[in-house]
């Protein structure tokens, strides 16, 4: 008994047998919908279900449309699993009530002559046998992957329902059930892509697609090839004409635009399930653990955007914001060695030293203008361009732009030369020493180190040499502080501060490590923390 | 219920009324500059000011800031109290004698509702004797050091109150605040007042950021093993964690089930301590969380309310154990992992189960899951190879054919 109706072209002329059709109907119409159906929902569950397993990155940057997204998934997916068990209601009622359901079903049912066909046609693939073996309507892949689906779909269902009602169930059944949903799911996807998506579109002669999910046609020359014994049975009843051998059986000579296209997207299709393929197997072989140390921090900054509060320094209690961050594009040797904090000997200055350094070079103090031949200017220059800039703006010492003494020396024929005395004179010399420093003695290290910080000042200039109104060292104003500001430092606010601090501590402001060794001896009396 | 949706109704209303068509402004700008110096009535900005006051501790080798963002610091939450009101011990220059903040410490604010001075203090006993905290009668705790202080989950927070209720986004709703300015004429004032009230009214963090704080330490396998306990693994695994990650506001983050109402954050208790939301006496009522904003599971059942979410009895209970006597160390537990990855069907025995406290039920799920999950993962490797290999063959048949047939 067979269901395929046969129907013939009106109106062509045919070589021989001019009464019979050239093609079956491989699927009627409602099993086109079915299959449209299932592959439509088959997608949308594949996606809203894989969208819980997507590495968190990427969850991350959907930022404020996430929890949209999410919202919609759940219904989506539910919506498309109701509409996918009930089109799989549907088709038991098509196989038992219908009558081309019920020769579908039987077709589809098993037999021994399976099991044969599939060693044979192996054994075809290795060239043991000159001819595959010659199927019925359905061979043995496509009764297996039908087999699986049913199976798939019993399995996926009703772990489905039982996790859409949840509260009815002990965690130990939902526990499986979320298990082995995604396991079948898994399963599954892997087996379209590498079963049926193969046999429809990538194989050759099939590629980029078989048709007949849309116009349900089969040619009797690809009957015969795929199906040779279904063949030879409706040419022997009469219902075929058989396969002219002369006519030209070919996919159409010429290629259009569209289909250069399709067939483009066809290897691109190819690519990507490649990758899906690669995505799912890391997931089922190598799942993310989230025990190891340092995994759980997204990294890409979901902070920055959702809100600008957490752009600012993470866990400090005053919400410290990003300009402690001090950015130079090029750092010069001195803080690749000492680092942005680099004093640490005076206890009650170190950090007044340190947030110099952030706006200016370390030789505006550590080199003293007496010791250098030639006249020295102080001037800003952008840490990111390393541009001279004349006017600085922000305050607190955020200027993006550090102070940077140049040596102006004059040279013959009156043109005055510039050099930024924050540039080491021979950087050679301190690169080869930071790369042997290791295997020098300590002598050796210690000559090296002198030679390096030849120029530097024993004494560097004092809080006092520029915080005071009778003749700075720098001349603030000159240098570009607004002359308010520039007051403030010499004389009120700043200097004010400074002076405070020398009520207390004027014996030993002007001297750091006596500082430092009396300030120890104090804590160590007290029996306090010298730090 | 209709209590509670009546709740709800209110809450939504009073949103509404505070929010506003206004465009949300950022709440630095909402504060001119020249009004920041006010609490700063000590000066300290003078130095603190500067972002560069910082130096690093020669003995511990981190840096310790010492700077104060003025715009910040008075638009947070403590914008009104003076800097020596916590940090005590400031009287000299340089701070030699500056002590530790204190939390619980007595506050120079009143309170309004006692008229007297405000306090933490109160909070901090509660929170002394939790789970967290560092008292227990016999003050066994161990190593202290891991216990995390105020200040490892809060920070002074900046004001961020409600404007919309659909973004969230922080800012002044000023057609609410003209309200207030009707009769209250101080406009600083006012200003604090409308904010103090409204930034109570969505979270100081987002789920993430919560989950992100409670796994700095309890996803740190060493911390917790000095504590008997294990790292919380599965969390992430969680639909609960997706929909965090989603940003769905509300999906459950640790707290929604450590600590949810009726319970607050500073006492969390043990799951073992039938005080706890997570004992399993009131498991059922957690997950339903009736009296949430949300409704998690209204209809959860006893048996839904039953397992341990955070599966142990995985085998390591032991060598943690070892570990904190002392007998093993994390390479072991490592190791241990290492090799059970694919043998953890014959990990679990009944050894174990004695020391991970799991029931022969649960043990027997355990086991029932294992085998489940280890069958699919060989089926599926042997269908989808199985396949893989015929699909090669296939294609390079054809192709063989097809070199012939030319």
């Amino acid at each position: 008994m067979d269901s395929d109706k046969i129907i013939g072209k009106n109106g062509e002329t045919m070589h021989n047998n001019d009464n019979l059709p050239k093609e079956i109907e491989r699927l009627n119409a409602s099993e086109r919908l079915q299959h449209i159906i299932t592959f439509v929902t088959f997608f949308i569950l594949v996606i809203t279900g894989y969208m819980l397993k997507m590495p968190e990155a990427w969850i991350l940057k959907l930022g404020p449309y996430g929890n949209l997204i999410f919202e919609y998934r759940g219904l989506v997916h539910r919506i498309a699993g109701v509409i996918m068990m009930v089109g799989a209601l549907d088709h038991v009622r098509y196989l038992i009530f219908t009558k081309p359901g019920r020769s579908f079903m039987f077709d589809m049912i098993p037999t021994l002559k399976d099991a044969t066909d599939a060693i044979h046609n192996l054994a075809y693939y290795f060239g043991q046998r000159p001819e595959p073996p010659e199927f019925e309507r359905f061979d043995y892949r496509e009764k297996a992957e039908y087999l699986a689906l049913v199976a798939g779909t019993i399995i996926i269902s009703v772990t489905g329902i039982f996790l859409w009602s949840e509260v009815y169930w002990s965690k130990f059944v939902l526990d499986l059930s979320i298990l082995i949903h995604g396991m079948e799911a898994c399963l599954a996807t892997m087996a379209i892509i590498v079963w049926h998506f193969y046999q429809v579109h990538f194989k050759p002669g099939q590629f980029p697609m078989s048709r007949v999910w849309i116009d349900g046609k089969m040619s009797n020359h690809h009957l015969k090839i795929e199906h040779g014994a279904m063949y030879n049975r409706l040419v022997a009843e009469g219902k075929l004409a058989p396969v002219d051998e002369h006519e030209h059986h070919g996919h159409g000579g010429h290629k259009t635009a569209g289909s250069v296209i399709f067939e483009f997207l066809t290897y691109c299709s190819i690519l990507f399930f490649i990758g899906v393929m690669f995505m799912l197997g890391k997931l089922l072989y190598f799942p993310t653990t989230y025990t190891a140390k340092a995994t759980t921090a997204p990294s890409n900054g979901f902070d920055k955007l959702v809100r600008t509060q957490e752009t600012k320094y993470r866990g400090h209690f005053h919400n410290i914001d990003d300009s402690i961050h001090l950015k130079i594009a090029n750092v010069q040797f001195c803080v690749t060695c000492h680092g942005t904090l680099p004093h640490s000997k005076a206890p009650d200055i170190r950090s007044f030293l340190n947030m110099h350094s952030y706006f200016m070079a370390c030789e505006v103090c550590h080199i003293r203008e007496e010791n250098v031949a030639g006249k020295f200017n102080y001037v800003w220059f952008d840490n990111m361009t390393d541009q001279r800039i004349d006017k600085i703006d922000g305050n607190n010492g955020v200027y993006g732009a550090r102070l940077i003494p140049v040596l102006v020396s004059d040279t013959s024929g009156g043109t005055s030369e510039i050099r930024r005395m924050d540039v080491a004179e021979d950087p050679n010399f301190i690169k080869s020493f930071l790369a042997q420093k290791d295997i020098l003695t300590p002598e050796e290290q210690g000559k090296a180190k002198v030679i390096i910080h030849k120029s530097m000042a024993k004494k560097p200039v004092q809080c006092t040499e520029c915080h005071s109104s009778k003749q700075p060292y720098i001349d603030l104003a000159r240098v570009g502080y607004p002359s308010k500001r520039a007051e403030s430092l010499y004389r009120t606010e700043v200097a004010d501060m400074i002076n405070r601090y020398m009520q207390f501590y004027l014996p030993t402001m002007f001297d750091p490590d006596l500082m430092k060794k009396q300030k120890m001896d104090e804590l160590k009396m007290e029996n306090r923390s010298t730090e | 219920m209709k209590n509670h949706l009546s709740r709800c109704v209110c809450l939504f209303l009073m949103i509404w009324m505070v929010s506003t068509l206004n465009a949300p402004s950022f709440i630095y700008a909402q504060t001119p500059k020249a009004e920041a110096p006010k609490a700063d009535e000590e000066a300290c900005s003078v130095c603190h000011k500067y972002p560069g006051l910082a130096r690093i501790d020669t003995q511990t080798g981190q840096s310790r800031l010492f700077y104060v963002n003025q715009n910040i610091y008075t638009n947070s939450v403590h914008g009104k109290v003076l800097c020596r009101n916590c940090h005590l011990n400031l009287d000299v220059i340089p701070h030699t004698d500056a002590k530790k903040v204190d939390c619980s410490t007595k506050c120079h604010i009143k309170e309004p509702s006692t008229d007297k001075e405000f306090s933490h203090g109160g909070i901090y006993a509660e929170f002394n004797v939790s789970i967290h905290g560092l008292y227990t009668p016999e003050m066994t705790k161990k190593c202290t050091e891991d216990l995390p202080r105020c200040t490892d989950c809060h920070v002074n927070a900046v004001y961020q109150p409600v404007t919309d209720l659909t973004t969230m986004q922080a800012g002044i709703s000023q057609d609410a605040l003209r309200r207030c300015l009707g009769c209250h004429e101080n406009k600083e004032w006012s200003n604090r007042f409308y904010q103090h009230f409204a930034h109570r009214m969505h979270r100081s963090k987002t789920a993430v950021q919560t989950v992100k704080l409670c796994l700095e330490c309890h996803k740190d396998e060493k911390k917790m093993a000095r504590h008997g306990l294990i790292a919380t693994s599965n969390y992430k695994d969680t639909f609960h964690w997706k929909g965090v990650l989603y940003g769905d506001p509300n999906m459950p983050d640790c707290l929604s089930c450590h600590a949810p109402v009726g319970y607050t954050v500073h006492s969390m208790k043990a799951g073992i301590d039938p005080a706890s939301p997570v004992h399993k006496n009131n498991l059922q009522r957690t997950c339903a969380n009736m009296e949430g904003t949300q409704e998690c599971h209204p209809k959860a059942t006893e048996q839904f309310a039953t397992g341990q979410i955070h599966p142990t009895g995985t085998g390591f209970e032991k060598s943690i154990t070892a570990y904190v006597e002392g007998e093993a160390t994390l390479q072991d537990i490592e190791g241990l992992k290492q090799e059970r990855r694919f043998r953890d069907l014959s990990a679990i025995t009944a050894e174990d189960a004695d020391v991970s406290k799991l029931t022969d039920q649960e043990l027997f799920h355990r086991k029932v899951y294992m085998i489940v999950k280890y069958v699919y993962t060989l089926l599926i490797t042997v269908v989808i190879g199985g396949m893989l290999i015929h699909q090669i063959f296939d294609f390079t048949r054809i192709l063989i054919n097809r070199s012939r047939h030319k």
